[in-house]
Order: structure tokens, then sequence, then C-alpha cells
């Protein structure tokens, strides 16, 4: 079941999302994730963020759908798979968790017996073993008397208990990929460290994957080691971590980055990005980002910006990014 | 103009339900409101020699055990049925909304006090309200619009107590509060137009049951009195006849049916619309 | 009239518990005993996790809720001893902001007739004088007055948080409470808005208190900040205290959780163990003591007073010398 080292874990090739077969809210998805390694999808409210990651178990919820391209998990395609097919990738390769973990676990449902769930599933192991495996799950994220907690109902746990008992259901089929949708968001601000600590440790533990999806970039700078900045739809830049930190190349990037940390600008004010962030259901001519951009060369008349959509330059620095004022 | 076209586009964004039961709807309507028109005989004219006749000739649908014009009557009694359905339903929506509303913003013992009531107006079925009343101030028009009222109002007070409820805990009403909004003012502006979707839905779901009620009572023979007639009664009528002519109770029988089925889709319609703007709000979010 | 000097509020000692129904007389503790003053045109920021209070602490202070014990005095009237009238009158001065800008708009109303309604309210003037102001004032928040004919629906989350704004400003208040007043809006759109807000009360000298869980934002434009954990007020200081030298350790756990690019993971993970507890069962002695890596026997029975250690600076710890470690 291991598969070799130079397949990566996830791979996107041109990916399309619409609503039905005329809008589209995602474009032109490209995305790798090689094994061990946190690649963060960051982006504003609109950005395709949350489509994308859920296009990459066949999640999406109609009317959305895939229109082109191909996702790939381990070298298996998930785009047009069998159902039964489909069904064991994300059995056996993937695991997911969510913003709101207190409505992703069922209320009636004890807490050993959920997480045990898909090894009784995928691996059909008998309802006792499920248990006990399910209690060391528990206990390896960090639950105090675990056992005695596998036997109590959600709505008992706290926020950050709930979060660790999605972790450890999705860490329950021994999974090559971890999504993480929004992890900590719901979450206590003083309870976010400990959760991102423990998807750390494992990920260091398993070699974890791990696709982290935020809007937050204090905890893209923690957590990554490649950032994929999305907006209105589509990539505008992607790159390692500590570089887009510290000299983004995209205007956007750089923007988002400032108004995130709540640097100031001259006089005191905070950076901030004038205008509205589109509906993802707009269109707009050339770059999406023209009319908001600081740039001179956005602000300049007839400039390709306004008409044409920029293709991907890799600068120096090893990052890809979609601008027309970028240099190779 | 503006105002026919608003009418119109909003129309047309509705469900397909709303938009079948309201074609079917106004068809009745229409037919009703020009029954001087369309009927070519009179609804109470006897003419003994035509007693219980097959459609032909111009009786469209043939006649009654005392030779009346069926298709006159039809229209005639169903201007009956309609209007006291209507009516009580209209009072029944005013005052259930605005007590209801009131209840839920005031809250406190006056809450719980009408709401008890409300309780215990709602054990009673209609049916037995209106005998009581009748036997007391004897059947009629008046009579019947009342004793439907007097229960019909119980529904609307709770829904629209409901939702009176789910608003107030609203930012928009605390707004409302801390900008120093008058309670009439939070009431008639956020809370009543905010209630409006929900309760014109349920509305037309209760104009086929009122209906019926209105027939039941009339074939009781508490309703509308001789020689007028309302689709109830001309049921009643034929019941000694169904064999004979079955025209004279499936007439009766089947108005009844499209009409309460007509605007029970509507309201149908309207329900299923507002449940799906709110999970696109609720989407949105 | 009182004197300049004095504060425009303070809040003395206030209460409120809720009570859980069946229950057997357990309560939510939502706020335990909070004092605190808001200068004339100063702004102070109120921070904690959710459930600690700070909203319900906040919805005290301009009487939208009455507590059980304490008092609340604004520009040296007792507000809890008012009648009906007066309190209607004195809305004009306090106003609310809130988190969630498209719910607190009505849905069914169009945005002119929202921001009518406090002025109709108030008999602010004729129709053509109230459009003016409210034109003024679109201008003020920087709002195209185009936008004003249409449905909350059909604007972005931004541009409604400018209406409520704007709203809220409309009767001139003194005091405006913001409750979380950027949470629900994008990174780019939140700058936009604190750089408004610290912009309007500059202009207009307005007291503001703003309500965070996120340290970061309440940065740029507070004076002081308190901060609350579990119905109490743990730490008041100036702001540049609070970031830089934070004497409680739930101050230090707040300050590295909204840093945690600098700080790291493992750094902000030690300052402070475990969950919030419930607000219906309060930790005894010091409400932080479970999580707090100072902890000791003292901090497990004796609840620590509010001290002031400094000139504007209270803290309420046993262990305050002590935290600098």
């Amino acid at each position: 079941m291991i598969s070799p080292g130079d397949t990566p874990c996830l791979k996107v090739e041109n990916l399309d999302i619409s609503i039905g077969d005329a809008v589209a809210v995602a474009r032109g998805i490209n995305l790798e994730i090689r094994r061990g390694e946190t690649v963060a999808l960051v982006g504003e409210s609109g950005s395709g963020k949350t489509v994308t990651a859920l296009s990459l178990i066949d999640l999406l919820p109609p009317p959305l759908k895939v229109t082109r391209g191909s996702v790939s998990i381990c070298g298996q395609k998930i785009t047009r798979a069998a159902p039964d097919a489909l069904n064991r990738i994300r059995g056996n390769r993937v695991g997911m968790i969510f913003q709101q973990p207190s409505s992703m676990l069922d209320p009636s449902c004890r807490v050993g017996r959920q997480v045990g769930e898909a090894l009784r599933l995928h691996r059909r192991a008998s309802r006792g073993e499920a248990f006990e495996r399910a209690v060391e799950l528990l206990r390896e994220v960090g639950i105090p008397e675990a056992d005695r907690r596998a036997r109590s109902f959600a709505h008992q746990l706290s926020g950050g208990m709930a979060q660790r008992v999605m972790i450890a259901a999705a860490l329950s089929s021994d999974p090559d990929l971890l999504i993480a949708d929004e992890p900590t968001t719901a979450l206590d601000v003083t309870v976010q460290a400990q959760i991102l600590g423990l998807l750390e440790k494992e990920k260091k533990q398993r070699t974890l994957s791990i696709l982290l999806i935020t809007h937050d970039l204090s905890i893209v700078s923690a957590m990554a080691d490649r950032v994929v900045v999305m907006y209105a739809g589509g990539i505008v830049e992607e790159g390692p971590v500590a570089t887009i930190m510290r000299a983004p190349q995209h205007p956007y990037t750089k923007a988002l980055i400032d108004c995130s940390l709540m640097r100031t600008a001259g006089g005191g004010d905070l950076e901030s990005i004038p205008g509205t962030i589109p509906p993802p259901t707009r269109s707009i001519p050339g770059c999406r980002f023209h009319p908001r951009c600081p740039h001179a060369l956005a602000r300049r008349q007839e400039s390709a910006c306004a008409r044409e959509e920029p293709a991907a330059t890799r600068t120096a620095a090893g990052h890809l990014v979609h601008c027309w004022a970028a240099e190779p | 103009m503006t105002f026919l076209t608003r009418i119109v586009r909003w129309t047309m964004r509705q469900h397909w339900t709303f938009i079948a039961g309201l074609l079917c709807g106004t068809t009745v309507a229409l037919l009703l409101i020009a029954a001087p028109v369309i009927s070519l005989h009179d609804p109470v004219a006897q003419n003994l020699s035509m007693r219980l006749q097959g459609p032909g000739g111009d009786h469209w649908l043939g006649n009654d055990q005392l030779g009346r014009d069926l298709w006159a009557r039809l229209l005639y009694g169903g201007r009956f049925s309609v209007v006291v359905a209507a009516l009580t339903l209209v009072l029944s929506v005013t005052i259930g909304t605005v007590i209801g509303a009131w209840c839920g913003r005031v809250g406190g013992a006056i809450d719980e006090f009408v709401m008890r009531v409300v309780d215990v107006l709602i054990s009673f079925p209609e049916i037995i309200v209106a005998l009581f009343l009748i036997a007391i101030i004897g059947p009629g028009f008046g009579t019947l619009v009342l004793a439907l009222t007097l229960v019909g109002w119980t529904p609307f007070a709770r829904l629209a107590r409901g939702i009176a409820l789910d608003i107030s805990s609203r930012d928009y009403i605390a707004a409302a509060e801390v900008l120093g909004c008058t309670r009439t003012f939070i009431l008639l502006r956020h809370v009543i137009p905010n209630a409006l979707r929900p309760i014109s839905a349920m509305t037309f779901l209760r104009f086929g049951h009122k209906l019926i009620t209105v027939g039941a009572l009339s074939y009781l023979g508490l309703g509308v009195q001789p020689p007028d007639s309302d689709w109830g009664a001309m049921l009643a009528d034929a019941r000694q006849f169904a064999v004979r002519q079955p025209l004279l109770v499936f007439a009766p029988g089947i108005a009844i049916m499209v009409t309460a089925l007509s605007v029970t889709l509507m309201g149908q319609g309207l329900e299923i619309d507002a449940d799906r703007s709110r999970r696109l709000r609720a989407g949105q979010s | 009239m009182s004197s300049a000097a004095s504060p425009l509020v303070e809040a003395r000692d206030l209460v409120k518990h809720f009570p859980l129904r069946g229950s057997g007389g357990l309560a939510v503790r939502s706020v335990d005993g909070v004092t605190l003053e808001i200068g004339r045109a100063e702004v102070l920021g109120l921070v904690g996790e959710s459930g600690c209070g700070k909203s319900t602490l906040a919805r005290l202070i301009i009487n939208q809720i009455r507590p059980d014990r304490g008092e609340v005095i604004m520009d040296g009237r007792d507000l809890l001893a008012m009648k009906p009238g007066e309190l209607r009158r004195f809305r004009r001065t306090v106003q609310l902001i809130f988190q969630d800008p498209v719910a607190a708009l009505d849905p069914r109303m169009r945005l002119i007739d929202s921001l009518m309604a406090p002025l109709a309210a108030h008999d602010a003037g004729t129709r053509e004088e109230c459009l003016e102001m409210i034109h003024a004032m679109l201008g003020e928040v920087g709002i195209d007055a185009g936008i004003v004919e249409r449905y909350p629906g059909q604007c972005s989350g931004g541009q409604l948080q400018r209406i409520v704004i704007a709203r809220a400003l409309l009767l001139r208040p003194q005091f405006v409470v913001c409750d979380e007043p950027t949470s629900s809006l994008d990174a780019s759109i939140r700058a936009q808005i604190l750089n408004l807000l610290n912009d309007l009360r500059r202009r207009f000298d307005l007291s503001l208190l703003m309500i965070s869980h996120d340290l970061r934002a309440l940065r740029h434009i507070c004076d002081r900040v308190a901060v609350m954990y579990l119905g109490r007020i743990v730490e008041m200081a100036p702001v540049e205290q609070i970031f830089h030298a934070p004497r409680h350790p739930y101050t230090k756990a707040l300050n590295a959780a909204s840093l945690l690019d600098e700080i790291g993971l493992d750094a902000a993970g030690r300052l402070v163990q475990g969950e919030p507890p419930s607000p219906v069962r309060p930790p005894p002695g010091c409400h932080f003591h479970p999580r707090c890596p100072l902890a000791d026997e003292k901090c497990r029975h004796h609840v620590p007073a509010l001290e002031k250690i400094a000139e504007n600076h209270e803290v309420s710890c046993h262990h305050w010398r002590r935290s600098d470690s």
C-alpha cells in the first residue's frame, strides 16, 4: 500500500469548478502536495478555497460540479472515478476535519463508536476491536481519560475536545492526506495553538500530508511548508512559506499579508485593500484583482491587466506568480 | 403599469405549484364573479318538467331534483361558500397575527394568559363551536363567519407568536431598540413584515380547510338557508338522488375540491419558496 | 453637567447571573463583579474568549439588560434609576455596533429606511432634513449615496458594516459600544473598518468600548485594554503595556495566541493548558488556576484582588511579580 516516493500525495491539474455548466467559481487550479508536506490554501471569502477542497474528495454539493481538469490522490484518479473506487480512496487515503467539530459529530452516537466507524467499514474490524482502537486514537490525540471519554456523547465535549475527536476519527483509517478546513476558526484563541500543535505532531509521526485551508495568515506561517494564495476563484501566487511571508510577489498576497497581520501604513492607519471582494459569480475581464490592485501597471490605461488573464510566471525566488508585473 | 409588471415578475419567480394554483384559482374566482353573465338561467327558478335531467341543450350540467339549472346553482352557490371562507380567513389572519405578534413581543403574564386561552379554543373543533353558536343565535351568514373566526384565529396567533419570538432574538431588533425606536414601530415595521410570508403560506393552506368546514355546516343544514344554496347544501340535497343523477353530487364535490386544491397549491408554492430563500440565506452566511 | 475630568462611563461592581432552568439554583455567572471606567474620548478595549461575559458586560453598560447588582453611571447620572421615557431619550447618546452587519439590518427594509428609522424615532426633523443628515453621514463613512436604495442582501459585508456605523452615528452619540465589529469580515475589509472607526472616533470625539477576542485587532485603536476571564476582569492597562509588559499569565497567553506567526506553536501552547471552564461552575480561587503554569496552593483557594501595580495598570494575580519569567 506504500506509494512510491515520487508520486505526489495530491495532484490537481487544471481544475475548473462551476455552478451548473455556466458560471465558474474556481478556474485553472493546479496543486501538488508531496508526502509529509503541509500546504496552506489561503484566501478570503469567495476565493474558492472551500469548493476546491470539497472537490478533492468529490463532495461538491450540487449544482456545483467539476467541469474540467482532474484530481488524483496517491496516483489514483478521483475525478470521474466509480463510486466504490472513490469510497475506497476516501476511506483509506484521505481524512478530513471541518470548522465546526460539534456539528460534524452525530449527537446520538457515542464518541468511541464514531471514531471506530471507519475501521468497521473499511477495515472490517469487529465492534470490540474498533472500539479499542478508537480509545487508543483518542489517547493519542490528547484526550484525558480516553476510555471514559469514548463512552460520552458529542454534546458533553468542549469545542477543543470535539475537534480532537474529529482528528482521531480522521486518523483512524491511517490516511496519507489530511484535509483541514479552517480547523481552529470556531475554537477559542487559547485552544487554537493546542490543536495546531496536535496536527503538527501527528504530521511528523505519520508523515502525513496536510492541506490546510484557512484565512488566517498567522496560522499559515506557524504551520505550513508551502502556501497557495487564492483570490476570486483563481490561484494568484504559490511558493515556500518563508519567502511568501517575507517577500510576496503578487500585489494581492502582499496586501493580504499586510492587512491580516495588521501592519500599519504611513499616517498610523492600518494597511487595507480598497474596494470590495467580488462575488465568485461576477465576471471580470483580465486579471481578477486588477480593479483593486495598487500596482502602477494595473492603474495604467490600456494595460494588459484589464484585458488578459495573466499566465503563471516562475520567479527567481521560486514562486509561481499570476501577475503581469511579475518578473521571472 | 410598473406595479403590474412588478407583480407579474414576482409571480413568475415563484415555484410552479404556486403558479398552477394561481391559474386554477383565478379561473374559479372569475367564473364566480361573472356568474350573472355566464349562467343562462335563474338558480332558484324551478321547472319540475325538467327534474333530474342530464346535461343537454342550454342546461350545461343538467337540472336538479326541482328542475333548477345545476350550472347556475353551482356558480351562485360557490359565491356563498367562497365568500364565507375568505371572509373568516381574513378576519382570522388579522386578529391572529396582531395578537400573536404582540404576545410574542411583550411576553410575561399577558403572553402566558393569551396562549392558554388559545390552547383551550384550539382544543374545540370548529364545527362544535359553530353548532353551539347556531343553537344560541340561529343559523345565517353572520353566525357562520363569527363561529369560524372565533376558533380560526388561534393557529395564526400561535404561528405569529413563534415568529415574533424568533425575530425578537435577531440583532436588527436589538439595533432598533438601542436606536430608540418605539415598540409599535418595531412591531409594525420589523416583526409583522418579516412574519408575512410564512403567515400568507399558512393562510392559503387553511383556505381549503375552511371551505370544507363551510360545506360541512351547510350540509348539516346549519349554513345558508333555502332557497339560496351553497356547495355543501347542494351536496346534502343531492344525497337521495345520487344514484339516479350522480352529477348532482359530483359537481359540487368537485367544485369544492378544485377550489380548495388550487388555493392549497398556492400556499405550498409559497412555503417551498420561503424555505428555499431561507436556505439560500443560510448558505451565504 | 459634570466636569471634563470625570469619566464618561462608570460601571461599579456589576453582577449578572443567568439562572439555568431546572438546575436547582445553578446559574451562568456571566458577569461577576466588574468595575471599570471609560473616559471622555477614550477607547477601552475589552478582550476575552467566548463565554467570558464580555458581550453581557457591554449590554449591561448600555442598559439593554439590567444587572442583578451594581450600578452604571453615565455622564454623572444613574442609568438604572431612569424612567422609560428618559431612557429612550438617553438612547441617543449611547449606541451599539454589532458583530454581524447582515444580521443587524432588517432584510426586508431598504437601507435608507433602516437609516431613517432612528431619526424618525427621535423626531430629528423633516424628511428632507433627515435625508440631508443621512447623506452627510454616508460621506463620513465612505459609502456611495446610491447604495441606500438597495436591500441588505444586495450589498457586501463591508458596505453593510459602514451602513450600521452610519446609522449608529446619525444620532450623534457620545459613547459607542462595538461588539466584535470586524470579526465577521475578511481581512482586507477588516482593516478598512478599523481605520474608519479610528478616524471617526477622532472626528466625533467618541468614547468607544471595543470588544474583541483578538488582541491584535485592538492594538491600533485602543487607549486602554481590559482583559476578561470568566466574568471577571483580570488585567487592565494602557494598550502598550498589555502588548509589551503584560502581567497576568492569561494576558500573556492571549497575546501569544494572536501572534502565532512570531511566537510559534510550541511556545504559545506552553503558556496555557486546557480549555476555558464552564461559567456555571467556575473553579474556586483564581478562575484561571487550572490552566495557569504559575498556579500554586494559594491560587486554588484565594481569589486575587484587582491590584493597582502602577499608574493605570491593574492586575488580578497572586504572582504578577513572578510572571516576568
